[in-house]
Formats: structure tokens, sequence, C-alpha cells
């Protein structure tokens, strides 16, 4: 089962997200929440080809816009964690 | 119908506690169970009665109590984790008992208990 | 009577031994759920391999040596350490100046490890 990555600071401030990508599976699928949103304009992300949504609210309030990563609501954060077999936080 | 603990360790002057309570009641609006949100490390502040939020800003403590009313998810604090930030449950005379009702005075069993005891775990 | 499943644990260490309190409450919640006969791995990533470093002295700067009981981890049932070789190989540390009871992985092997778990935890 897939494995999702909750990322929640920006890799313009630490290595969270570096970390994340460094553990990687081929299924596993990554949610931008929190500062982590600001990694939408980050060059790392490119580098990953994984499935990479940001939590839309969270884009929202930081009065970014997501070029080219999904948006997603809190029920659809609901919904794919509930698919997952596991969680893992990086903060 | 899936069953979720969730793992609180954040403090209420960080927005991301928000985005613990908003997914916390996004899980029951959509029919989960939640076993109970464990409060560890900096989240254990949440339950300090005598932090005071201006009136224009979120109290996250109120907002957590209106959830446990709510929808009786058990909120459990981890005391040890409580106790090096300040939050007592003695009522001795040099203390003031600061814990908000509605917050469960646990351990680090109970986190045990919670995460073992749920199909899914979330961190925040 | 036991009221919780068996599940297998993996606590992942992501910042360095004493700025915060993290390395201690991780280490604190790793020693419960052994407790309770639980499975735990360890995993140090990032700069969680500076707490595994030997060479150490919480006691230099008043820190508490939590450290210590890593050498005890053993009488936990805590076998299963795993270090990430390329964050030791980034900080210019050598392998030999880590905890002996530790494995130094490569990612592919921390990912195998990784998946084996049923909840992660990370600190």
């Amino acid at each position: 089962m897939c494995t999702l990555h909750l990322i929640r600071t920006s890799a313009f401030a630490d290595n969270k997200l570096q970390q994340c990508i460094a553990l990687l599976e081929e299924s596993d699928q990554i949610v931008l929440i929190d500062d982590g949103v600001y990694n939408v304009n980050h060059n790392l992300i490119d580098s990953v080809s994984n499935s990479i949504s940001a939590l839309s609210e969270h884009i929202q309030a930081r009065g970014l816009s997501s070029n080219n990563i999904k948006q997603m609501s809190y029920t659809d954060l609901v919904k794919a964690t509930e698919k997952a077999g596991k969680v893992i936080t990086w903060q | 119908m899936t069953t979720f603990a969730l793992i609180v360790s954040t403090p209420p002057t960080d927005n991301k506690t928000h985005t613990a309570l908003k997914f916390a009641q996004t899980l029951i609006a959509q029919e989960h169970v939640i076993t109970g949100v464990f409060f560890y490390h900096d989240g254990v502040m949440n339950a300090n009665q005598l932090v005071q939020t201006p009136s224009d800003e979120l109290n996250l403590m109120v907002a957590w109590q209106e959830f446990n009313q709510q929808t009786n998810t058990p909120l459990h604090l981890c005391i040890t984790a409580g106790e090096r930030r300040g939050l007592t449950d003695s009522n001795d005379d040099q203390y003031n008992h600061n814990i908000a009702p509605n917050f469960t005075i646990s351990g680090l069993g109970e986190l045990v208990v919670l995460t073992s005891q749920a199909d899914k775990v979330v961190q925040l | 009577m036991s009221t919780h499943q068996v599940k297998h644990y993996a606590i992942v260490n992501t910042t360095a031994s004493f700025d915060s309190l993290k390395g201690k409450e991780s280490l604190d919640a790793a020693l419960i759920l052994a407790s309770y006969e639980m499975p735990v791995s360890l995993f140090f990533i990032g700069d969680g391999v500076y707490q595994t470093l030997t060479s150490q002295n919480a006691e230099t700067i008043k820190a508490k040596d939590y450290i210590a009981t890593f050498k005890a981890l053993g009488f936990y049932d805590i076998d299963d350490i795993y270090v990430c070789s390329e964050s030791l190989q980034k900080r210019g540390i050598k392998e030999v100046n880590v905890l002996t009871e530790g494995q130094c992985c490569s990612n592919e092997r921390l990912k195998a490890k990784l998946k084996q778990c049923d909840i992660v935890l990370t600190f």
C-alpha cells in the first residue's frame, strides 16, 4: 500500500522535503500543507514523478498560485489518508 | 468508516494547530471515528487555561473543547510533557490546576493504546 | 488482557540531539511502545544522525544525557536501529563513530525497512 507524505515546511528553510524525497517509493503520494505549500515553487518538486497535491486553503491563504500542482480540499485530504497504507508527516 | 488516531505536537501559537483541528473536524464530518487526539511535545500547551488569546483571534483551547463536546472525541494530554511546559493537575497551595476541562490527563501509554487501536494514525 | 493490537512502529529521528526536546521525547515514546510489546524500529536520518554519535557529552551543556539510554535499547527489545549512511557522509561523519547497535544503511535499505512498519512517527 502506498504511503502519504505530508510536507509541512518550506524547502527554502529546511530539508524535510529533501528527506522525504530520498525515501519515496514509486506509488507514494505527497501533499503539501501549512508552509509546505511554498514548495510549489521549489525546483526539488520538479525532480519528483510522484503524485503531488497542495491544500487549497493553505495555497490561497499565502497568496500563492499552484502552477502545475493539483489543489485539494480537506475532504480530499481525508480521502487520501483513508486510502493510504500509512501517513508520514515531515515537520 | 475508518478509525483514526491523531497526534498533535504543535502549540496553540502555531497556525499548524489550526490545521490539525480542521483535519479532525473534517474526519468527523466524513463520518470517521477518532479513537483520540493525543497532545504531545508542545501540543500539550493547547490545554493551558492560563493562555490568553486576543479576543479577535481563534482560541484553540476553546475550539478543542468545543470539538470534544460536539464529537465526544477524547483529548489526551501527556502529563510528563505537560509538566515540563508549566501544566499542572495539582491543587496544592503553591500550584494552580491549569489544565482545561475536556482534556484527559494521560501518559504515553495512552498513545500506544490510541494508535494501535486505530486503522490510521496521523501526526500533525 | 490486552486491549490493543500489535503494530510495528517506526520512530524516525530527524533532529540533532540537544537544541529541542524532540530527541528525548522521541526516545520516551519508543521505550513506552516497546514496553507495551510493540515492535519498534528506530531510524536516524538528516540531522537525526547526530544523535547516534558516541563522542557526545551532554553534561558539558547541562543537557539531559538520554543518549546513554541508546546503549540499553537491547534491554527494551529494540534491536532494529537504522542510521542513514548518506546523511552521515554528507555531514563528514565516519560510520565507526556512531552507536554500534545501529546499522548504517543506504536509502534503499531504509525504504525497505520503513515499508515493513505499520505506523511511522517522526520527531
